[in-house]
């Protein structure tokens, strides 16, 4: 049963998109605002990892898949390059003030849902990682993002192919000293997705992993670790000192086998965790929202405002639609409360 | 390294080193190893190992780390205190394990030598004429030989 | 400016060309110290014996200063944690602070809370400031390889520093030294330790963390080392010689104290500087800068 309502979905990445689409499917239209020029968010950048044609199950697709259903559908609006400048409850709704380029408009919808998502630590936030320093040192999403246009992974210093690279774990993570004590519970699956795929596809490529303990979340994941574990070299100690060795390597001092070791690679991954966007306190500002101990949002999941993925907490792809139909089911008893 | 041996472990150790001053959060470690990674002096002796010593805390092998030369060896850089994720103040809590140590008689001669001095003239090197006469002649100010003051307030102390 | 100099132990006995080089760019500089007679040791060395009874030396130098209404300028790295961590704690524990001024009771002293301390080094950046140290110079030490050695305690622990400076990437005394007219020379491995604290239980140990420093110096071309603090002089000056000895290495690399660099550039002679006191030879160097011998 088609319906007038319409309800405000701020962020077109995973999920708003799938917020969008299951309420579309529930015959409830929705605008999705978004601040960037292209739908997807974050995960659109991320790679598939498939190795040898076998999925692993990492969710980086399912934005594509979402996205294609979005499009076609009537009830789902969308708008790029726009932003909240306000939003409150009124009158049993809400009122959003949104701007793009110098237009400023106001509307009116029943419900909101906050699908904003989340910012990867910066490890220039901890200056032990000297991480603008060291020209061959990325990030977990860089990799993502030159796996998926490059297929390949290279040293950004000269563009030759790593032969060896390494993996730094917990980064920004775990970390009460840098106000994120949280496990951000993605990080140990897409490195290791990552690093079987680049081993599977060029199979003499060297991969050390710097740990603390793997994270098994999912139903396959630890399957899938075991079936790899020992095509990686683990070393059970997370580095202190980063710097540059000679031709560009990145190196590290640890004990390795019992004796201390200075070892360099050509390309070096600091998987970095998830943590709020910037601008957090505006929305919790605007509607009143609590926010946790760790800058994530509460869903206050009444008054018509809900919070959906990972402005509520660090959470991986397939969990992200997850949640976001639970949340958007909630906005469904929410509305048919309603007169 | 001897072999572990349940018997001969401390029970409460581990609680009696986290009510010194400085040492309360060591059970918060989670053994990342990022402080025995940036060690400085781990790096030239395997011997001494920060991660390895709280872990030895933690398991109550109390005669091992008090008689032991390990604590001794720590160079007070703090670097693994500024670095450690979990927040432990790892240099605070070496100087905790040193003075239990003291407490207990495992100083070693270098270091009780120089705590004797120290209360005893109220600084390290005691300045006899010929240091005062060098100060005169370097054109710097008289120094007392001792610290009575300093010496007092320690005497006085319980 | 004006400012208690606080000494030490080692200093007054067995650096007293730190000492020397130290009053006299202060005194350049329009930095007046007050010396007070009566102030002891630090604690720092009593810190592992019993942190309490080193605490209490510490407050008591405190209280010295502030009955005097004065801020205390160290000259020597440790000098300066113990003090400053002792008054960061002081200011933030309540039943220390009793506890302590309980004791200092005893002998008829109080503390209450108000002395701020400051390596030289800092002085000079903040009370000073780079541009009246360039103004002052007068002799060009053409672009001098220096490699800055910032050691430990200067830096850390840095919530006692009040977050003036990163313990990763530290930057006064590159400026300083530049300031100056001397280039600082980048190095591997720049923030390690001396190891001075290691020396008296394993001379071993405290000799490879030194020689680790002295090598990359060495490799990274450099002409002198710049030290902040009497343990690091130590390590890299006293103990230079056994360490080219020990490992059948040679280094030849002079090793001065701040001031006595930003003093050469002062025009300042060796004498009132007491560079004849430094242990590897400096008159190389300074008969190239100033042509003195």
């Amino acid at each position: 049963m088609k319906s007038n309502r319409k309800v405000l979905i701020v962020g077109a990445g995973i999920a708003g998109l799938t917020a969008a689409r299951e309420l579309g499917r529930r015959g409830i239209s929705s605008l999705v605002v978004e601040k960037g020029d292209s739908l997807g968010g974050r995960t659109a950048a991320y790679t598939c990892k498939a190795v040898n044609g076998r999925c692993q199950k990492c969710g980086a697709c399912l934005v594509q898949d979402t996205l294609r259903e979005v499009r076609e559908a009537p009830e789902i609006e969308i708008s790029l390059q726009t932003s909240p400048v306000a939003i409150q409850r009124e009158a049993g709704g809400i009122l959003a003030r949104l701007k793009k380029g110098e237009q400023e408009t106001q509307a009116r919808f029943s419900a909101l849902m906050l699908c904003h998502g989340f910012e990867p630590f910066d490890p220039g936030e901890k200056s032990s990682f000297r991480y603008r320093e060291i020209p061959n040192l990325i990030t977990g999403i860089e990799l993502e993002q030159m796996i998926r246009e490059t297929g390949n992974v290279i040293r950004p210093s000269d563009g030759r192919p790593a032969k060896d690279m390494a993996f730094v774990q917990c980064v920004g993570s775990r970390n009460p000293s840098l106000g994120r004590p949280y496990c951000s519970q993605v990080c140990c699956g897409y490195a290791l997705r990552m690093a079987r795929q680049i081993r599977a596809g060029s199979p003499s490529t060297g991969i050390t992993f710097f740990y603390m303990d793997v994270q098994t979340f999912g139903r396959d994941f630890e399957r899938m670790f075991w079936e790899f574990r020992d095509a990686v070299y683990w070393i059970r100690e997370i580095p202190g000192d980063f710097f540059t060795t000679a031709e560009d390597g990145v190196g590290v001092v640890v004990e390795d086998e019992g004796e201390i070791a200075e070892l360099t690679f050509d390309v070096m991954v600091l998987s970095v965790g998830m943590g709020h966007v910037p601008d957090q306190h505006v929305f919790a500002g605007w509607l009143d929202l609590r926010q946790g101990p760790e800058g994530f949002l509460v869903s206050p999941d009444r008054d018509g405002v809900f919070v959906a993925g990972s402005a509520s907490g660090p959470m991986s792809i397939p969990d992200t639609v997850a949640n976001t139909r639970a949340t958007v089911s909630r906005l469904m008893d929410y509305l048919e409360e309603r007169p | 390294m001897p072999e572990f041996q349940m018997e001969k472990c401390t029970s409460g150790f581990s609680a009696m080193v986290a009510r010194e001053p400085g040492a309360e959060g060591i059970r918060s470690c989670y053994a990342c190893g990022t402080c025995t990674a940036g060690c400085p002096v781990r790096r030239v002796n395997p011997a001494y190992n920060p991660r390895k010593l709280i872990r030895m805390i933690h398991l109550g092998m109390k005669d091992e780390i008090l008689k032991g030369k390990e604590i001794w060896l720590c160079s007070s850089c703090y670097t693994c205190q500024e670095r450690c994720p979990q927040g432990v103040r790892i240099t605070d809590m070496i100087i905790a394990l040193r003075n239990l140590a003291v407490r207990e008689g495992h100083a070693p001669s270098g270091v009780s030598m120089q705590a004797d001095l120290i209360k005893g003239q109220g600084r390290l090197y005691a300045l006899d004429e010929f240091d005062e006469k060098k100060r005169k002649k370097a054109g710097l100010p008289s120094l007392p030989a001792e610290v009575e003051g300093a010496i007092e307030l320690l005497e006085k102390k319980e | 400016m004006k400012y208690a100099l606080f000494l030490g132990c080692t200093i007054p006995a067995r650096s007293r060309n730190y000492e020397m080089s130290a009053r006299a760019v202060a005194h350049r500089l329009g930095i007046e110290f007050v010396d007070i007679f009566d102030f002891s040791c630090c604690g720092f060395p009593l810190k592992s014996s019993d942190m309490k009874q080193a605490g209490l030396l510490a407050a008591r130098n405190l209280a010295l200063a502030e009955a005097q209404g004065l801020p205390i300028c160290t000259l020597c790295s440790a000098c300066t944690s113990m003090l400053a961590e002792e008054a960061h704690l002081l200011a933030r524990d309540r039943a220390l602070f009793e506890e302590v001024n309980r004791e200092l009771g005893k002998v008829g002293l109080s503390y209450s809370g108000h002395v701020k301390v400051k390596h030289f080094a800092r002085v000079l950046m903040e009370d000073v400031g780079l541009d009246r140290i360039r103004e002052a110079v007068t002799v060009d030490l053409k672009g001098l390889p220096v490699a800055t050695h910032y050691g430990c305690h200067y830096l850390k622990p840095s919530e006692i520093y009040e977050g003036v400076e990163d313990p990763e990437n530290p930057s006064s005394l590159e400026a300083l030294v530049t300031a100056v007219g001397a280039r600082s020379v980048e190095y591997a491995h720049k923030r390690d330790c001396c190891g001075g604290a290691v020396l008296v239980a394993d001379e071993e140990t405290a000799l490879k963390m030194a020689k680790g420093k002295l090598d990359h110096v060495k490799n990274a071309g450099a002409k002198v080392m710049n030290v902040v603090c009497p343990f690091c002089s130590v390590m890299y000056d006293d103990n230079q010689k056994s360490i080219e000895n020990q490992f059948e290495v040679s280094y030849g690399i002079p090793v001065l104290f701040l001031p006595q660099i930003l003093g050469l550039a002062m025009g300042f002679d060796r004498k009132e500087l007491g560079l004849n006191m430094n242990v590897v030879k400096t008159k190389g160097l300074t008969e190239e800068i100033t042509g003195e011998k």
